[in-house]
């Protein structure tokens, strides 16, 4: 139960999101060394209230009527998606002193969680499957995505425009892709009879001792120049990030269905040879058509492609636009853009405020705020900045990103 | 300042994050279980058959208690044939290739008073030993007219290398006696457990010169019998006497624990049957119940019982061995049968003797037998299911290892739903008692109601309804089970009832559970 727990809130993948939409300026002064440290949490929801996944991640006791109320809120269908990351990178510009590239080692914790899922889904988790006594079951279409993983990364860095890329190890914690294309299960009113019509896929990955599986990916970040009107020039930052592939080698649990059963109880035989080891749980499950088995396979990680336009940190305008777009394309979900103004409150102040649409299906105002210091920077924001706020909004989103550099 | 305080304290709250409680609620959970139908066939079991004939359901009990393998008794040991040679002559220069000869030697095998005229040996070896003292290479001949396979004798030479009167050489070689048969008659076919042999040795006929011989140059022959099991023999066996008595578990009866039933009748038949060639007198002793738990001992009486009987050789007609036998039939009006079963032992006695040849050789030495020859025991009881039952208490232990249920903490309560349709005339009465590995009690769980017998007045399956909910404190010690006594207390719907030969229960179990999920 843990662990379909787990799923529910890890597995879901509407808004796996591991950038930010904090400002970036283009930098091109020159750095000897540079530190940023950077982290999120972002948690989306299309019906969940903030007050329920809160007890969810934070702990407490959900009352029955509180999952009744949460189950009366669902949709059929519903989303809900939870990403955590912090990352710390050190980016060394010294080390070729007569090239144009530096170099920089990253490490960062990364969990990344989607869920599909149906009101009955929801219903039957949170309630038990006695409220839905003689009413099927749907769960169509449900499916739970899940990463957790640290990245171990290094790579090279321009000097000038702070472009880079690198190569990283991934140590994976756990990873579930798991989907039901179809199906119901019914019980009836007496509970002795149910029948259950299902076909899905699931590959996990718990581990069960030290050992750890690995991946490999990369990661790329560019800023490119753009001549538009009036031989204006603008940036263009392009970012790939967690692109690779899990190895899964071992402790590795696939299982695949497509039954369509009357189940109305054991035979005391069946009983018997199973308390008497003669069967085991596996001809058991055999014979509700569910199959296992331990095989290695090489999923890919749940990474993305982000642009943002790049203002410059020197201007005299008071106002510059924002505007930029996320996907991702191991996981189906509409994608992410957003756009805004950026205000110059001070020389080393700025607020920026933008609506973004895509993850929630919904518009959502973020805002950002970012301070520049002689050595620093400092940015602080949200990407749902109404319901971060409210017990009955739907998600939560928190940002930050610290540089500091000599 | 101090930015590099400021990047070490958003540092360590980037490592460390909130403490988390536990998030736990409530579901409620029903499925089904168990679905199955006991039949008055599945409760029969082993020995156990049903007949259903015009009077009526009957429970037949058939099973052959002993059987007397007479190859148990009459055996061949384990023995050694000796003979040897030598010349009569104080010293003698023997030309090469020279024969010396023993012919028809008889030997006597000791059987005790079995006197044997033939055997066919179904398992066994001997193994021929020569030693050779002469100072030439010699060649040994052994034949033995007694044992033949397939008409033919046992006819074996051997090659000895030069010896001395000191140190003969020796050579050796076995055979396998599987199947052979063996003549016991001797030369002229008139004795009994006798062995003929003969023996050659010839000296070497390529040696250049001849072999002085002294009267003490002595070649040994011995023949090994070893590890004979007879397959057919004929002849006196002698005067056997066997005196046993066997015990006869009946495990199932060990469940029952308290209580009683009343039979309408009973018929048991007790059969010896004799599939030897020879006489034999037998007396059974005693026959006793044995109930373990209550520790009542009840014997049988019959005026049959104590007092000799005689069994018939078995004979052939048309080459087929026709066995013979002695019956006993007893039943309520002769004995003691009711109160007998009634006891409910678990445990039956039964002390008897068998005399075979009791007056000795009266038939010329012409016992037989052969591989199925035996005297065996039968017993065939017969019990009309026309019966009465008050608070029989039937207990059966089961292994259920519920340590592997996972979160078995996670249970807050639930109970188990049991739904039956009976056309059996019994009410039942369940309880659950589950065990840990010590078999200390965890819990009791009693159900609710008792699960319904049909009455003989009704037409319809009785329909029962019968709830288990353990305890509340069980849940968190459920992982400790590993056994599960299932109690049930029968008593008759009605007074006196036939329990019909189709009679069967269907059953469902489906559970309720409150599942408290935390993490």
């Amino acid at each position: 139960m843990q662990r379909l727990i787990f799923l529910f809130l890890v597995i879901i993948q509407l808004p796996i999101r591991s950038q930010t939409s904090l400002p970036a300026f283009i930098d091109t002064s020159l750095l000897r060394h540079e530190i940023v440290i950077q982290g999120k949490t972002d948690l989306y929801s299309s019906s969940l209230q903030n007050g329920f996944s809160n007890k969810l991640l934070f702990g407490g006791t959900f009352s029955s009527d509180e999952i009744s109320k949460q189950v009366s809120l669902q949709d059929n269908h519903n989303s809900i998606g939870l990403e955590s990351n912090t990352e710390i990178e050190y980016r060394n510009f010294t080390i070729f002193p007569k090239k144009n590239w530096g170099m920089l080692l990253k490490t960062s914790a990364n969990t990344i969680n989607s869920v599909h899922y149906t009101r009955d889904f929801f219903g039957v988790l949170f309630q038990g499957n006695h409220t839905y006594l003689g009413t099927p079951i749907q769960l169509n279409t449900s499916s739970v995505q899940s990463v957790s993983h640290f990245k171990f990364g290094i790579g090279f860095i321009h000097k000038k425009t702070k472009s880079n890329f690198s190569f990283n190890v991934f140590q994976l914690e756990n990873y579930v892709n798991s989907c039901i294309d179809y199906g119901a299960i019914y019980v009836n009113d007496s509970s002795n009879l149910s029948l259950i019509d299902l076909k899905g896929t699931n590959i996990s990955y718990f581990p069960s001792s030290k050992h750890r599986n690995i991946g490999f990916g990369i990661d790329l970040d560019l800023k490119i120049p753009i001549n538009v009107f009036n031989d204006r020039k603008i940036y263009i930052n392009i970012i790939a990030k967690n692109f690779g592939i899990g190895i899964l080698t071992k402790d590795v649990q696939y299982n695949y269905i497509d039954t369509n059963y009357i189940f109305q109880g054991f035979s005391l035989n069946q009983l018997g040879d199973f308390f008497d080891n003669k069967s085991t749980a596996s001809t058991t499950l055999q014979t509700l058509k569910i199959y296992s088995s331990h095989a290695m396979r090489i999923s890919p990680l749940f990474g993305f492609i982000q642009f943002d336009k790049l203002n410059a940190q020197v201007t005299t305008t008071r106002y510059q636009s924002i505007f930029g777009a996320r996907m991702y394309p191991s996981i189906s979900f509409i994608p992410f853009i957003y756009a805004g103004v950026q205000i110059k409150c001070t020389s080393k102040i700025w607020l920026g405020i933008h609506e973004n649409y895509g993850i929630t299906n919904s518009l959502r105002t973020g805002l950002y705020l970012k301070i520049i210091g002689k050595n620093f920077g400092l940015n602080l924001g949200t990407e749902n900045l109404i319901d971060s706020f409210r017990a009955k909004g739907r998600g939560r989103s928190i940002q930050c990103k610290l540089q500091w550099h000599i | 300042m101090n930015i590099k305080w400021l990047f070490l304290i958003l540092l360590l709250f980037s490592l460390f994050g909130c403490r988390k409680e536990i998030t736990n609620w409530d579901t409620q959970w029903s499925f089904p279980v168990i679905k199955d139908q006991l039949n008055l066939q599945d409760l029969v079991t082993d020995s156990l058959t049903l007949l259903n004939d015009t009077n009526g359901c009957k429970l037949v009990y058939d099973k052959t208690l002993y059987r007397i393998k007479l190859a148990e008794f009459i055996k061949i040991p384990d023995t050694t044939i000796q003979s040897q040679l030598a010349i009569n002559f104080p010293s003698l220069n023997v030309s090469p290739g020279t024969i010396l000869s023993q012919k028809d030697i008889e030997n006597k095998l000791e059987i005790g008073d079995a006197e044997l005229k033939k055997i066919k040996v179904k398992k066994g070896a001997i193994t021929i030993t020569f030693l050779n003292p002469l100072a030439t290479k010699t060649y040994y001949t052994i034949e033995i007219p007694s044992f033949t396979k397939d008409g033919v004798a046992v006819k074996k030479t051997l090659m000895a290398e030069k010896g001395s009167t000191n140190s003969p050489s020796v050579v050796k070689s076995t055979l396998d006696l599987s199947g052979y048969s063996i003549d016991l008659r001797g030369v002229n076919n008139h004795t009994f457990n006798t062995i003929v042999t003969n023996f050659d040795m010839q000296l070497d006929s390529t040696a250049s010169s001849a072999t002085k011989v002294t009267n003490k140059d002595i070649t040994k022959m011995s023949i090994a019998i070893s590890g004979i099991q007879i397959e057919y023999a004929q002849g006196y066996f002698g005067n056997l006497h066997i005196e046993s008595s066997t015990e006869l578990p009946v495990t199932s009866l060990q469940k029952i624990t308290n209580g009683n039933f009343k039979l309408s009748e009973a018929t048991v038949e007790l059969n010896i049957l004799n599939s030897c060639k020879l006489m034999a007198k037998g007396k059974i002793n005693s026959l006793i119940s044995r109930n373990t738990l209550s520790g009542i001992n009840i014997s049988f009486q019959n005026q049959q019982l104590n007092n000799p009987f005689y069994i018939a050789p078995a004979w052939t007609k048309d080459n087929q061995l026709i066995t013979t036998d002695k019956k006993f039939i007893f039943n309520s009006s002769n004995s003691n049968l009711l109160s007998f079963i009634e006891n409910l032992g678990d445990l039956y006695k039964i002390n008897y003797d068998f005399e075979l040849n009791p007056y000795g050789n009266l038939n010329g030495g012409w016992d037989e037998f052969f591989p199925t020859s035996e005297i065996s025991l039968h017993l065939k009881s017969i019990i009309p299911l026309h019966i009465q039952v008050n608070n029989l208490n039937f207990k059966d232990t089961l292994d259920l290892d519920l340590s592997n249920i996972p979160n078995g903490k996670s249970i807050k309560s639930g109970q188990f739903k049991l739904h039956c349709a009976s056309s059996f005339p019994l009410d039942a009465t369940v309880s659950l008692i589950l065990l840990d590995g010590f078999k200390n009690i965890l819990e009791t769980i009693e159900g609710t109601a008792r699960i319904a017998g049909k009455s003989k007045f009704s037409s319809e399956n009785k329909i029962s309804n019968v709830y288990f909910a353990p305890t509340l404190g069980f849940f968190t010690k459920m992982n400790s089970v590993k056994y599960v006594i299932v109690k049930t207390i029968f008593n008759s719907v009605d007074k006196s009832f036939e329990i019909p030969y189709n009679g069967k229960i269907d059953f469902q179990l489906s559970t309720d559970f409150e599942i408290n999920t935390h993490y």
